[in-house]
């Protein structure tokens, strides 16, 4: 028993999963099957798996292959489409993991040349949760609430009182997204027009009823399962968190090559004096 | 001092993932199983300075929701709610809610303009964390206390229920009626009262009047029993006899509480709001028309 609790529990190791502790207790038979707790609820909302580690089986369970009603269907969304079972259209997973790999490769390339992303779910609850928790894995910001519509095209009067102006300053400084990651564009089309003007690239969720050219880069799933929203937001979370984090080890090589490159300076200007 | 909180609060939801990196990964790969490579134009560090240059950013995570500390507050309490979401918790008492600060205070303190949603949203979050039993969580109770309210009413009512006569057997209260304030000392002895420091008799030319202020006495048959001292100021003379009465009732329920529901039925232990009526426009007095003309 015990050498088939090691195999397991070095496999689990290589695959990140839990364990089963080693030592149980004498009067405690373990009889039938072992029993391994391979989800919980709150998994993806607080670890996210990574671009890389995302599997069909994964996008499948968490119900993103599930599209609209075949009456609702947009045609433009016909490339992604599988089929259709029971009145409804099934997305093709296969489309959605590139293309959701595609946009994670997006979000780490601005995270890491430092620029701002916003993720936006209007929808309140589980989304809510699961936005805000993507925000902060990255250190980028949240929208749960309403869009305020002119937060880019009319920045100065709906952001312009969140910063004090500096007296040389004429207008008070104002930020722009650079990265827009809607998780529900069909409710905000406002978002999406937004962007447009303000020549803001957008990451969109896109359900068979929505059209997939009004994002710039659409990720092809299913926009009313929280599960599939929460790991869809969690990867692209990570991914932002990857470019982060290599955006940091950049600055601190280059920081500790400028003091040394300073320091030959001054070693070179005191041997000649 | 709820701001200076709430700033410093932003500030540690942004840093708060900053100590858990693990930089050196990045480039070993060994979490995530990806290396970026270093780029063409990165071959020469200066050319690199400028896109590395440290990005200014909105200092909040909400700060695209326009009511930054508003939404931060609310991610606050979250967040708490979350990390108590297992610490054992009392049964919420209906009859009893806990009092938070007013929406206008609470607005002044946070330095926005608060709706009434937006008030009842805080609320209802602050609501979820009260029941955490408060030995268990003594942070957390000492967060809340920075959003609870005194009702100084309730208070005064409360300290009011527990009066006792000191210990030379005296009790003072106050009792009022339509603009006149009276205070009023008791004691157990003869009978007597006085009034500004003149007996009933001479205070009150007017056989009712002093038949109300020794109303409450009569009631409970110890006009002989207690010795009064009352201090009249404002109003007239058949307000000043009742309030001169309303404090004595006061204070017979501080020395026997039991004769209570006796003076109430009497109407005596309430303090009688009627006062004069207010003259309206178009109207000669509160009440009375101009006359009525037909042409």
């Amino acid at each position: 028993m015990s050498e088939k609790l090691k195999a397991l529990n070095s496999l689990s190791r290589l695959l990140g999963a839990p364990i089963i502790a080693d030592k149980v207790p004498s009067f405690i038979k373990q009889t039938g099957t072992l029993k391994q707790i391979y989800y919980t609820p709150d998994k993806t909302l607080n670890n996210p798996p990574t671009p890389y580690d995302l599997t069909l089986s994964s996008l499948l369970s968490a119900g993103l292959h599930i599209g609209h009603s075949k009456s609702l269907w947009n045609p433009n969304t016909s490339p992604f489409i599988f089929g259709i079972r029971h009145g409804i259209s099934i997305i093709n997973l296969e489309h959605t993991l590139i293309y959701l790999r595609r946009a994670c490769k997006v979000t780490r390339e601005i995270s890491y040349r430092g620029g701002t992303i916003l993720f936006i779910n209007t929808r309140g609850g589980g989304f809510a949760r699961a936005t805000i928790n993507a925000a902060k894995r990255c250190e980028q910001f949240q929208l749960t609430t309403r869009w305020l519509p002119g937060t880019i095209t009319n920045s100065q009067q709906i952001l312009g009182h969140l910063m004090p102006k500096k007296p040389e300053e004429i207008l008070p400084k104002v930020f722009k997204p650079d990265l827009i990651i809607l998780l529900n564009p069909l409710e905000n089309t406002i978002v999406l027009e937004e962007a447009k003007h303000g020549n803001v690239p957008t990451i969109g969720i896109v359900d068979t009823d929505f059209d997939p050219r009004k994002v710039s880069w659409p990720i092809p799933a299913n926009d009313d399962s929280v599960r599939g929203v929460e790991l869809i937001a969690g990867v692209l979370s990570v991914a932002a968190r990857d470019g982060l984090l290599h955006r940091r080890q950049m600055m601190e090589k280059m920081e500790s090559q400028r003091i040394k490159n300073r320091s030959t300076i001054v070693k070179i200007t005191s041997k000649t004096n | 001092m709820l701001k200076s909180f709430l700033r410093r609060n932003t500030y540690n939801i942004q840093t708060k993932f900053l100590n858990t990196l693990f930089l050196r990964s990045v480039f070993t790969g060994s979490t995530t199983g990806f290396k970026l490579p270093l780029p063409p134009e990165f071959s020469q560090i200066e050319d690199a300075i400028e896109v590395f240059k440290p990005s200014e950013q909105p200092a909040s995570i909400s700060y695209f929701t326009a009511k930054p500390h508003y939404n931060d507050l609310l991610i606050y309490l979250d967040e708490l709610f979350e990390k108590y979401r297992n610490a054992p918790k009392l049964k919420r008492d209906k009859n009893s809610p806990t009092l938070w600060i007013l929406k206008d205070h609470l607005s002044s303190q946070l330095g926005l303009k608060l709706k009434s949603t937006q008030y009842r949203n805080i609320t209802r979050k602050l609501n979820r964390l009260d029941i955490v039993v408060p030995e268990t969580a003594p942070k957390l109770h000492d967060f809340l206390e920075l959003f609870r309210r005194i009702d100084l009413e309730k208070k005064k009512k409360e300290l009011e229920a527990n009066k006792t006569p000191n210990r030379y057997g005296v009790s003072y209260a106050v009792g009022k009626r339509k603009e006149a304030a009276a205070q009023v000392w008791i004691v157990e002895g003869d009978g007597k009262v006085f009034i500004n420091s003149v007996p009933v008799a001479d205070y009150f030319s007017l056989l009712k009047d002093r038949e109300t202020v020794l109303y409450p006495l009569n009631l409970v048959d110890s006009l002989n029993k207690y010795n009064v001292w009352a201090k009249v100021k404002g109003g007239g003379t058949s307000g000043q006899a009742g309030a001169i009465a309303h404090g004595i009732t006061k204070n017979l329920i501080i020395h026997e509480p039991s004769l209570k529901p006796a003076l109430r039925k009497a109407k005596l232990v309430t303090r009688d709001i009627r006062s004069v009526e207010r003259k309206k426009p178009g109207l000669a007095k509160a009440r009375k028309r101009y006359t009525w003309v037909k042409r």
